[in-house]
């Protein structure tokens, strides 16, 4: 499977949207300002995933993840380094100082900013598709890294060529020292088929 | 001071809505979840609901379609990370005064609380 340059220059265009809607959501939450790279999209196969989600060299393993099911199905996911996950509950908590690990309530903080976050893009996406999408609940998970979990949806959704097309933007919370990624993995015959559907409306 | 029953999954969240409320004098509960906001809709009998849409048990939706099948009118703002158009207007067929996306800064959530309050008091007039 490979996506056409213009089936690549929508969807960048889409995610690009929606990951602004959820930066201004994480941006208003924090009160801070937040700097945005374009999203890359990307098709590759499940072994070549985690070359396609790195940060750095910080290991991306406070994940906050929701599933969408509709004309578009896939898994999103806003990922943060632990550092940055806690700094985020830090603030949000109004706790004094730098907590040196997620408790429940911090936890509960978390999933509540993944919730809002990748309902901004999902929502945005959703507009544009101009369909109704149903999320799951949003989970949090704090004891595996971001390339298990999504090949972890990816085997079990994909295709058997194990191919998945990956939208991955990277952000940073100004003055904060708060980083991370949003990722989102499509199912691959329905965004083809959405995409098309915008491309011969064009 | 009106009497406004919260409805999110969210500590975080309701927490946040249950402080802007009571800072402006109104009286807050508080349901985790639809079940629990359905049942303290029959305690409390409130002049208010904040409502979110993402929940376990019952979910906002659901919630709405229960209240409104029950009779009630009493005035729901719905409060929700949700922006899809599609939700929006399921929603306000379902029978809503307000709708508001997350994060909403407290002057908008108190703002939508007052035209709720009085789209009551005009409809009891």
């Amino acid at each position: 499977m490979k996506l056409s340059d213009d089936d690549k220059d929508v969807l960048t265009e889409i995610v690009n949207i929606g990951v602004g809607r959820a930066a201004s959501s994480l941006a208003d939450l924090v009160d801070k300002k937040i700097a945005l790279s374009v999203p890359n999209i990307t098709v590759c196969n499940l072994e070549s995933l985690s070359d396609h989600l790195s940060s750095g060299d910080e290991t991306l393993d406070t994940l906050m993840i929701q599933d969408f099911q509709g004309k578009i199905s896939g898994r999103s996911v806003l990922a943060f380094p632990r550092p940055s996950g806690l700094k985020l509950g830090q603030i949000l908590g109004g706790l004094d100082s730098l907590p040196n690990e997620l408790d429940v309530d911090l936890c509960g903080i978390l999933t509540e900013v993944g919730n809002i976050v990748l309902n901004g893009v999902l929502g945005s996406m959703s507009n544009i598709f101009d369909t109704t999408l149903q999320y799951s609940l949003p989970e949090l998970s704090t004891d595996c890294v971001i390339d298990d979990l999504v090949a972890a949806y990816a085997s079990v959704n994909q295709q058997v060529d194990r191919t998945v097309i990956v939208a991955n933007a990277h952000f940073d919370v100004a003055e904060c020292e708060i980083d991370g990624s949003l990722v989102i993995v499509f199912e691959l015959g329905k965004i083809e088929s959405a995409l098309r559907t915008i491309l011969s409306a064009a | 001071m009106a009497k406004i029953i919260v409805v999110d999954d969210s500590t975080f969240s309701r927490h946040r809505v249950v402080e802007v409320l009571t800072h402006a004098g109104h009286l807050a509960v508080q349901a985790a979840d639809g079940q629990q906001g359905l049942d303290a809709v029959d305690v409390y009998q409130p002049d208010c609901i904040i409502l979110d849409m993402l929940m376990p048990v019952v979910d906002g939706k659901e919630f709405l379609k229960r209240l409104r099948a029950g009779g009630s009118e009493v005035p729901v703002i719905v409060l929700t990370a949700d922006i899809q158009s599609g939700t929006r207007s399921e929603c306000e067929q379902l029978g809503i005064s307000g709708y508001l996306n997350k994060p909403s800064e407290p002057e908008e959530i108190l703002e939508s609380v007052k035209n709720a309050l009085l789209q009551t008091q005009g409809a009891s007039q």
